[in-house]
């Protein structure tokens, strides 16, 4: 075990220097940079000022050792465009929404998703199923932008049930302030709702057209204890191991969704970070997410071994 | 950051404290005024202020020395900071008495927090955008391009109450350009305490205010929450104890925000404009409409002819600019909702208090009239073909557009004008962000762009300016350069009395538009206001601010 996450660990590392580099190389062959359109009227000697000031009139390889090098110390720079942030304040400040924000869509959809899947199973080729089928392909096929403006305006705008944009803050960060989250929290959840029952669904049909199901149900068991026992647990699988990557990617922001609620989290203000190529925070980010996602993909393959004794994350 | 963290705790607290001191949610709506932007601030920092939401917000939480008011869509000028002023009778020396009056954190403002100012906008190492709007000032062009001392600027404090500025020129409109937020005063102790000019940029919770709000919190892609500063000059007329300007490009979502009345204001001009009337059958919303202070036009590649090698012949640019038809392009391009253009200059300038526009006229209209079938401008175009020693065979002309996604209806109305009027063909290079826009225009990769310019203050110069060889603007609208224009724009320097001015303007214009060709004017935005039924006394000046809620209230 222990030279398994060692070398897991060199794998991060080497990694993470592949990610920062190529991300720092496609921003620099990009046309423009972070000051190109706060710069473009300027005098030609003050838009070098401004440069000069920023450090961006450097040479590329000089300013990639540069950012490497503290980057190893943990220093990702400050944001270009706005000199007060670096990436830790940033994400100190955006992450607690985004966060907050995913836990309640996943908390939300993906219970139901998975109830609406075994429903959509164990009732195959039934009304159940196809009512379930269609709702899970419109969900899936209607983006959640437009989802979220029709909640907006209608039960925000027109009935004014609930608040048309905002997000708890201040000690209401992490629990309170419910009215503002529900419209969001529904928008966002929807999409978790049909991949999940889609999942199960899919899952489960292939367990139940198993040997060992037949099995059971030649030696007399009942539908129900057929399900509880014998398929539930062995279609759960995918969706053990699919947890790591979902909730790693819900809680780091959706744009659509903070965008019109105006929810100060991390997702919009990344997007805006990067069509402003402001290298330090897309660096910062970059780096960070990597990291989380190569760290819940280990997670992930231990959660494998855990449910399936039979796999076995490296020949020994 | 130890310290931020606490500070953010006890400021949040004390929030906290004070919205549930508010009670009921009618008190709170009353005492508060709520308004969008497009995006946050890049900067609160009145020296190095650039955009429209920034020229607001400081607007509101500092003041200069005048305040620009608004009224019938005509821009004037009120004191503000300063109590009086008096001019020296050659019109170079300019006195100012400051009234007595506090920061937010109890220090007074002084003449030469005025001073440092202008200073600090010209020091070169700032590298500011606007510090050529000092330049009418003695020594500030010679300090701002290193030729030249600080000492030498012409900026002064008598004493703590009095400021003297000295001008280069006789500058009939320096008043105007004074009100500007980049000639608030600045406390140098602070910037200097919170380590310099680069952090000071968006650090608001060190910043003191002067005007008659503060900044009490900003999240970005969130809201900006300004609250009443008690010791503003004239904190007894301020209203609104809480403004909050929520940030939003979303039109629907700003829509659903002003239908619920739960958004108090908000701007629009072209396309956006007539997405917004439809609330305006809404009780609650009151429109209006004024001109602004905005040409849009289009350019041509001056500097080598472009990419077709046929920009730098007048007569090719003539048929160009005539075979458009403004009306038509207002209606395909700003829904209508704009006004077609035959000047640069926009209708809202004035020389003094004389209207510019009303002066000049249209004057393109006597050649649109001169050129009104599609065979008189194709017999110009070839005509300038022949100029060229090229071939005048319409049809194998391609010119080469360029622009920015988002500007679809723009290029396919120039394919279909130049088409149908000139048998040309128009092709549009589409640039995926203006980072790469401004790539491909360095680069002279195109023959034909759309663009605007909005005017820095009220007088014809900040059009007309543009357009001088070595103003450093003209580059970027197609590198006009006629030595005949120079010429007559420095004749002006010297010039004071209205007629005289109005009358080289005038002919400036003439030789831009009717002579070379040099640009073709379009249309000028014209700006919407939806304000909320029960609000009032809100300014919206031209220039300066888009709007100033200072003196605001509710019904």
């Amino acid at each position: 075990m222990f030279k398994i996450i060692l070398r897991r660990l060199v794998e991060l590392a080497v990694s993470l220097f592949l990610i920062a580099s190529a991300t720092f190389f496609l921003l620099a062959a990009v046309p423009g940079d972070a000051l190109s359109a706060q710069t473009d009227r300027l005098p030609a000697a003050t838009r070098r000022q401004v440069y000069a000031n920023t450090g961006l009139d450097k040479p590329v390889l000089e300013r990639y050792g540069l950012t490497m090098v503290k980057m190893l110390h943990g220093d990702f720079g400050t944001s270009i465009v706005d000199p007060s942030e670096t990436i830790s304040r940033v994400l100190a400040e955006k992450l607690p929404p985004s966060a907050r924000l995913g836990l309640q869509e996943m908390l939300i959809g993906i219970p139901l998703g998975l109830l609406l899947g075994v429903l959509a199973a164990v009732f195959k080729n039934t009304w159940i199923d196809r009512l379930i089928t269609v709702a899970v392909l419109l969900l899936m096929s209607v983006p959640s932008l437009i989802i979220a403006l029709l909640l907006q305006s209608y039960f925000g705008g027109r009935l004014g049930w609930f608040p048309i944009i905002g997000w708890p803050e201040g000690d209401q960060l992490w629990w309170g302030g419910w009215s503002f989250t529900v419209l969001p929290t529904i928008a966002g959840g929807l999409g978790y709702i049909a991949a999940y029952a889609r999942l199960l669904k899919n899952s489960m049909l292939d367990v139940l057209s198993a040997d060992y199901v037949l099995t059971a149900r030649a030696k007399g068991l009942s539908e129900p204890a057929i399900v509880l026992h014998h398929v539930i647990r062995n279609a759960a699988i995918p969706i053990i191991t699919s947890l790591p990557v979902t909730v790693a990617f819900g809680i780091t922001g959706s744009v659509f969704v903070e965008s019109i609620f105006v929810i100060p989290g991390v997702g919009q203000y990344f997007v805006q970070a990067l069509t402003n190529r402001d290298v330090p925070i897309v660096m910062g980010e970059t780096v960070l997410l990597a990291a989380l996602y190569i760290v819940t993909l280990f997670v992930t393959d231990l959660l494998y071994m855990a449910v399936d004794p039979r796999i076995k994350l490296y020949q020994d | 950051m130890m310290k931020k963290t606490l500070l953010d705790t006890t400021l949040i607290a004390a929030l906290t404290l004070l919205l549930s001191a508010c009670g009921g949610k009618s008190a709170a709506h009353d005492d508060t005024l709520n308004l969008v932007q497009g995006s946050d601030p890049t900067t609160v920092d009145v020296n190095d202020v650039r955009n429209a939401n920034e020229f607001d917000v400081l607007n509101a939480t500092q003041e200069g020395l005048f305040r620009i008011t608004s009224k019938n869509g005509h821009d004037g000028l009120q004191l503000a900071q300063a109590k009086s002023y008096t001019v020296s009778k050659d019109g170079l020396t300019y006195t100012f008495k400051l009234r007595d009056a506090k920061w937010s954190d109890g220090k007074a403002v002084t003449a030469q927090q005025f001073v440092d100012s202008i200073i600090r906008e010209l020091t070169p190492k700032n590298a500011f955008a606007y510090a050529s709007m000092a330049y009418d000032i003695e020594g500030a062009e010679a300090f701002n391009t290193g030729k030249g001392t600080a000492a030498g600027v012409g900026a002064k404090a008598l004493d703590a109450h009095t400021l003297q500025l000295t001008l280069a020129n006789k500058t009939p409109y320096f008043l105007k350009k004074l009100a500007s937020v980049v000639f608030y005063p600045v406390r140098l102790d602070l910037i200097n305490k919170a380590g310099g000019t680069k952090a000071w940029k968006t650090d608001w919770q060190d910043q003191a205010s002067n005007g008659a709000y503060t900044i009490t919190s900003w999240k970005k892609n969130g809201k900006m929450v300004l609250t009443k500063n008690p010791k503003f000059w004239n904190a007894k007329k301020v209203s609104f104890k809480t403004v909050t300007i929520t940030t939003t490009a979303k039109d629907a979502t700003v829509l659903s925000l002003l239908q619920s009345g739960q958004l108090d204001f908000v701007k629009a001009s072209g396309a956006q404009a007539a997405d917004f009337d439809k609330l305006s059958s809404s009780a609650k919303v009151v429109k209006s409409t004024q001109a602004s202070g905005n040409t849009s036009f289009l350019a041509f590649n001056q500097h080598n002819g472009g990419l077709s090698k046929l920009m730098t012949n007048a007569k090719i640019r003539q048929a160009l600019s005539l075979a458009i038809n403004r009306e038509a392009y207002n209606k395909a391009v700003a829904n209508g909702q704009s006004k077609a253009v035959y000047s640069f200059v926009p209708a809202s300038i004035s020389v003094g208090t004389s209207n510019y526009h009303d002066y000049a006229g249209d004057l393109l209209k006597p050649a649109l009239e001169k050129y009104n079938t599609d065979a008189k401008l194709r017999a110009l175009f070839a005509a300038g073909l022949k100029e060229l020693g090229q071939s005048t065979d319409l049809a194998k002309v391609k010119l080469t557009y360029l622009t920015m996604a988002g500007d679809e209806d723009t290029s396919s109305f120039l394919a279909q004008t130049y088409k149908k009027a000139l048998g040309i063909t128009v092709k549009a290079v589409v640039a995926p962000d203006s980072a790469s826009f401004i790539a491909a225009r360095n680069g002279n990769k195109y023959d034909l762009l759309t663009n605007g310019w909005n005017g820095d203050y009220d007088d014809p110069s900040t059009f007309l300016n543009l357009w001088v060889s070595t103003g450093g603007f003209q580059q970027f609208f197609g590198g006009y350069d006629d030595p005949a224009y120079d010429k007559l724009y420095a004749t002006l320097a010297p010039v004071s009395d209205t007629q005289s001015r109005l009358a080289i303007y005038k002919r400036l214009e003439t030789l831009l538009l009717t002579k070379d060709y040099g640009v073709a004017p379009l249309i000028s935005a014209q700006n919407r206001y939806y304000i909320a039924k029960d609000i009032k006394g809100i300014q919206t000046p031209t220039f300066g601010p888009d709007l100033d809620y200072v003196y605001a209230s509710r019904k």
